[in-house]
């Protein structure tokens, strides 16, 4: 779900990137020729209402698109409640994680909300899939109970790393596996 | 005033602080190929040295390339501008060795400590001592405090510039012209109404951005005097206070605030004022859409006060209305005056035509075209739902920070230089092929390492994490390539002033003034 997400990203922001320079490369053609126009060079004003209206438009379209369910997790994010099925506490100081259990079993398609301590400095929790795609993420500050939902679709293994810089062995808080997804149904089948 | 003929004490320190500024971009440069280096290879630096590079690394960028081209350009324009001279121009030189100083005591108090709290200053990772030491904190400190009070002395230069000028009408005082920044005489008739329509655009753009240069360093300031007060204990052998007194969520609110002032505020009304500056003078046409382009400026520092928290859309205690409506609904609001800037600029580049495509003019281009892309990745990173997936990734570093700073904003910088030879030497840069040569090393090295990131960042690669495994190895090697390519474009730039200016005269301008 988050890779098909982040491929999206890319292939519209590629696409972003191949229409700018395509306008920016006609700009250049047309602006090395004289102005055969004397209409519209003899104007000083005009026309940024329009364009003005436009790039509204667009911006509008672009938060709509991106608040509805069209992206999966704004469902429960932004529109839903949803009820959970499953609390993990987890503590984390002096650049450790302290998990509930080892690893953490979470029920594939249920929802699950991770709570989340730091008894010194800001850390970050980031669920990350084998092929190091991060499902999402949160900062842990000192001081408040973090908490964070999610809804696991596909069952497997998943890694978890600190996200935010904690001090020179930051890059050292990763623990592979910790999280397992299982499949309730197929369990009890 | 013949520039051609004398070179007036302005327009000279204004070339010595350009030229320090690309010294501090090229340390810069090098810095970054460390930094990817270690990337690359996680056993060549030390994780303490890796970090304490990718503390001062930005600083370094920041408020020592961006601003020393800054202070440069604007004592030589704004009092161009308003045909006046520098209100104080004894703070010129102040200015000038006070940064320096200032970054070189913060810069050898990371080298010399391996202090690595990062820019970000997190609370209260600058003051746990059993990660950093408290006396690379203090001087750190102390260096960054000294180039904030500089930053305010030149905020009140340019100011005093701007309200003691001659051939005025009428004097008002710094309050009105606060208020008038806000756009508060267009709510109320008030005596100081227009005040910023009588200025030229330029002006009105570096006032307006001023507020927040002046927010950010008092902001920081005060954030920097929080850390002292838990350090000089520290140092004395006391024990240390309790962190918790400090609610970190509220000082991250707090920094950003400050620190967005930069990143999300003057940076875009600068930007936006010099291309209404150069776009002008350098296609002979009056800029299109004035009126317009006045309001732009009012509209990007008022939205520069409201979008902090979409560098707090990983916080899940920061409340959610705060990350919707800042995070994700004001942020975009730059996208329309950005959109609008470029209209206004472009349009009269497109009347004017046919054009010459000078050095400075193809650079200006350039830095739309940047700006253009670092604005549109920077959009994605800050929306909600997807900031889920990018946040803390090589993506916001790379295809925004990076796209932002190094195809955006230094192009523009470089076409300052290539547009301020000529009005101060009287002739324009010596080689038209090392022109091209620096924009097109500089345009593909730029647009492949920000990729490079971009890419890595949307497959899950971190920023400032060391992955041992070598897992993301392949893409770093891609933006090691364009770093390269960077490198080999600043130095066509730097060849080409040697062969413009004269080795013997550039060195002897950067050391002595004269």
């Amino acid at each position: 779900m988050p890779h098909e997400i982040t491929q999206y990203v890319w292939l519209f922001y590629i696409f972003y990137i191949l229409c700018v320079s395509g306008f920016f490369i006609w700009f250049l053609r047309k602006i090395s020729v004289p102005n055969s126009s004397q209409a519209l060079s003899s104007s000083e004003t005009g026309g940024e209402g329009r364009f003005f209206f436009w790039v509204v438009l667009f911006v509008l379209i672009g938060h709509i698109i991106t608040i509805s369910p069209l992206v999966p997790w704004q469902k429960w994010r932004l529109w839903e409640s949803p009820e959970v099925k499953e609390v993990f506490h987890i503590s984390v100081s002096n650049y450790q994680f302290v998990l509930p259990s080892s690893p953490m079993r979470v029920p594939q398609g249920e929802f699950v909300q991770f709570i989340l301590t730091s008894g010194d400095v800001t850390y970050g929790f980031g669920v990350f899939d084998k092929k190091g795609q991060m499902l999402f993420q949160l900062s842990v500050l000192p001081g408040y109970e973090n908490k964070y939902v999610w809804k696991f679709d596909q069952s497997g293994s998943y890694d978890i790393r600190s996200t935010e810089y904690s001090g020179p062995k930051h890059s050292s808080m990763f623990i592979a596996d910790a999280l397992v997804v299982t499949n309730q149904s197929n369990k009890k089948g | 005033m013949d520039f051609n003929k004398e070179y007036p004490y302005e327009a000279r320190w204004a070339l010595r602080f350009v030229l320090a500024a690309l010294g501090f971009l090229l340390l810069c440069l090098i810095e970054g190929m460390m930094l990817r280096t270690k990337l690359i290879l996680p056993e060549v630096l030390t994780n303490d040295h890796f970090y304490a590079v990718m503390t001062i690394h930005p600083l370094v960028g920041i408020y020592g390339y961006g601003y020393m081209a800054i202070m440069g350009s604007f004592y030589f324009l704004v009092p161009y501008l308003l045909q006046a001279k520098v209100y104080n121009q004894s703070l010129i030189p102040v200015n000038f060795w006070l940064q320096t100083i200032g970054l070189a005591i913060s810069w050898f108090s990371c080298f010399f400590t391996n202090f690595n709290s990062l820019y970000t200053l997190y609370w209260p990772l600058p003051v746990s001592f059993d990660r950093m030491s408290n006396i690379g904190v203090l001087f750190f400190i102390l260096g960054l405090a000294i180039v904030f009070i500089n930053i305010l002395l030149f905020s009140y230069n340019l100011f005093a510039t701007l309200i003691k000028r001659p051939h005025t009408a009428k004097k008002h005082s710094l309050k009105n012209y606060v208020l008038s920044a806000f756009g508060f005489d267009y709510l109320k008739n008030k005596p100081h109404k227009k005040l910023y329509d009588d200025l030229p655009v330029f002006v009105v753009a570096v006032a307006r951005g001023s507020v927040d240069t002046v927010i950010n360093a008092v902001v920081l300031l005060a954030l920097g005097v929080v850390i002292l007060v838990y350090t000089v204990p520290s140092l004395m052998g006391l024990p240390l206070l309790n962190t918790l007194a400090v609610d970190a969520l509220v000082y991250k609110n707090l920094f950003w605030w400050g620190l967005d002032m930069v990143a999300d505020g003057n940076v875009l009304m600068y930007t936006a004022g010099t291309w209404y500056l150069l776009v002008p003078m350098l296609t002979g046409r009056k800029l299109f859409g004035e009126k317009v382009v006045r309001l732009v400026i009012l509209a990007d520092l008022l939205i520069s006060m409201f979008v902090w928290s979409h560098h707090l859309l990983g916080e899940e205690s920061q409340p959610k209305f705060l990350r919707l409506f800042s995070g994700q609904f004001v942020t975009s609001g730059e996208i329309i005056t950005l959109a609008l800037t470029l209209f206004a600029t472009m349009t009269t580049i497109y009347l004017a035509r046919p054009v010459r495509l000078t050095a400075a003019l193809k650079f200006v281009l350039t830095s739309m075209f940047g700006f253009s892309l670092g604005a549109m990745s920077g959009i994605i990173s800050s929306n909600f739902g997807l900031n889920v997936v990018l946040h803390n990734t090589q993506w916001v570093i790379g295809a925004h920070a990076h796209m932002m700073l190094l195809l955006g904003l230094s192009p523009l910088l470089f076409s300052v230089v290539y547009a301020l030879i000529p009005m101060l030497f009287g002739r324009e840069v010596k080689s038209q092929v090392l022109v091209n040569l620096h924009l097109v090393f500089w345009l593909t090295g730029t647009l492949t390492m920000c990729l490079a990131m971009g890419d890595a960042g949307l497959k899950g690669m971190l920023r400032r994490t060391i992955y041992f495994d070598h897992f993301y190895s392949g893409e770093m090697s891609v933006a090691m390539v364009g770093g390269v390519l960077i490198i080999i474009g600043f130095f066509c730039l730097l060849l080409n002033l040697i062969l413009t200016l004269g080795l013997k005269n550039l060195t002897r301008f950067v050391f002595t003034g004269v």
